[in-house]
């Protein structure tokens, strides 16, 4: 792990380093790991992940707007679910719906660590696990480290002067970027906000069960209209 | 304030000197209620403080009276006197008669102007944590001898109590300032994708191919791409870009 730690900090940028994700989670005794970065509003954005299942892990959250990511992100708060399957626990109570269907992805624990900078919550580190169980107090401890060193590393590259805002947004940033891009294109479609867009897109995908993901593509290509109607659905 | 009992006093100013992670914070008004307790608390008839710029030269920051005020205004003009001194060496400068051989020769034109004023003594404290010196505070008697030790100590105290909020207000400020440039980064990455759906659709075209005119808009138009994304989430960007006629 001290090894990666200090291969981050040496990453000369532009952009934020692809990190070693892979070698992190199998460092923690994870299935996978994701890193989301709160932007200034409401939400969370995926930037990097390793692992099968992360991306659908996300996406879930995305679409029922609610879980583990966005509370790490947004609020700073640390959420260990060591067994998704526990009717008691406290994931239950906090994401009615979300503990379900997670499971239906294969994943039987999630371990969300917020990133910050003093008290400020810059993003999360979302690792999840196949087999239930907690983490063990040394990985605990590792992971601690990591999200530190990350929200430092963040941090520093955040304050270096862009090169004209053009190479950093050159880079891919954005895992759902085609989720926005699908927004984009409904709002302009249906004329309605980008918000608003963002909305319908959730509910059709809810209400069919199918991943955002899945479904800002087929707006992409024209294969699913969506109407901005009461009781409006799709193709 | 000379109705509450001496502790109520003290443990207010403690408070007030930690009280520096609120929004509008204002280092001079902070420093201003620096010298007011100073004045309250201590055997002292006045107080000044000086503060250092990032570049490392002196201002006048605060007084609690305009009297003080002036003769600190003096010494940054003379470069000369207890605070300069004290920030200098970032230690305390001792309590020092200012009807002095030795005042009169290590500050030949405060000494005097200070012995004018009324002033009989100083006392300077360094505004200073680890090897980070900030500023000084000069403590001011009107009466014969000098402060006593206890009274040194605790006007030292609320000197670091007040530095150490200084510096955490600084750090916690900074640290904003770099979210803030993160967030905006982020959000602007969201609206650029957002834009290419958008536009995508305006132009009856691919996604990439929607990229490429905005990029190419941005640049002969010289304007950030950023705000090219905007107007097109917006419907304020220009005909040429929106109307597939163009």
């Amino acid at each position: 792990m001290t090894s990666y730690l200090r291969a981050l900090h040496t990453h000369p940028g532009p952009g934020l380093a692809p990190l070693p994700l892979e070698a992190c989670a199998q460092a923690l005794g994870l299935d996978g790991l994701a890193l989301l970065l709160a932007p200034a509003g409401t939400g969370v954005e995926l930037v990097q992940s390793f692992g099968t299942h992360s991306v659908a892990l996300e996406d879930l959250q995305l679409t029922q707007g609610q879980g583990p990511s966005r509370d790490a992100a947004q609020h700073g708060a640390l959420h260990l679910l060591p067994d998704l399957s526990d009717p008691t626990a406290f994931a239950a109570r906090r994401w009615p719906g979300l503990p379900g269907a997670v499971q239906d992805l294969g994943i039987m624990a999630v371990f969300s660590f917020p990133l910050h900078i003093g008290v400020i919550a810059l993003g999360a580190l979302t690792g999840h696990r196949i087999r239930p169980g907690p983490l063990g107090a040394d990985q605990l401890a590792d992971a601690f480290a990591l999200t530190d060193t990350l929200a430092q590393v963040i941090i520093d590259q955040a304050a270096r002067p862009q090169p004209a805002g053009g190479m950093l947004l050159d880079e891919p940033g954005l895992l759902f970027a085609e989720v926005h891009q699908a927004t984009g294109m409904l709002s302009a479609q249906q004329n309605i906000s980008c918000t608003r867009a963002l909305v319908l897109l959730r509910g059709y995908a809810y209400a069919h069960n199918r991943p955002l993901l899945t479904c800002a593509r087929d707006v992409l290509h024209h294969r699913l209209r969506l109407d901005d109607t009461p009781g409006g659905s799709g193709l | 304030m000379p109705d509450r009992p001496r502790e109520e006093r003290l443990a207010a100013a403690f408070v007030d000197l930690a009280d520096t992670l609120v929004r509008d914070f204002d280092v001079i008004n902070f420093l201003h209620t620096l010298t007011e307790h100073c004045v309250d608390l201590l055997e002292v008839t006045a107080a000044g403080v000086l503060l250092a710029t990032p570049q490392g030269q002196l201002v006048d920051a605060a007084a609690s009276d305009e009297r003080t005020r002036g003769l600190e205004m003096n010494s940054i003009e003379w470069d000369e006197g207890p605070c300069r001194d004290c920030f200098r060496t970032g230690v305390p400068v001792p309590d020092v008669p200012l009807d002095s051989e030795m005042a009169r020769a290590r500050w030949p034109h405060f000494a005097p102007r200070a012995v004018q004023l009324g002033f009989t003594s100083v006392v300077a404290a360094p505004l200073r944590l680890h090897d980070q010196v900030i500023g000084a505070l000069n403590l001011f008697r009107d009466q014969p001898g000098p402060l006593n030790a206890s009274q040194l100590r605790l006007g030292q105290a609320l000197a670091d109590t007040a530095t150490i909020g200084i510096l955490q207000q600084r750090a916690v400020s900074e640290q904003m300032t770099v979210t803030a440039q993160l967030q905006a980064t982020l959000d602007s990455w969201i609206v650029i994708e957002q834009a290419k759906g958008c536009l995508a659709q305006l132009r009856d075209t691919g996604v990439e191919e929607a990229f490429t005119l905005m990029r190419a808009h941005a640049r002969n138009r010289s304007v950030r791409l950023t705000d090219v994304a905007r107007q097109v989430i917006d419907g304020t960007a220009d005909a040429s870009l929106l109307d597939p006629g163009q």
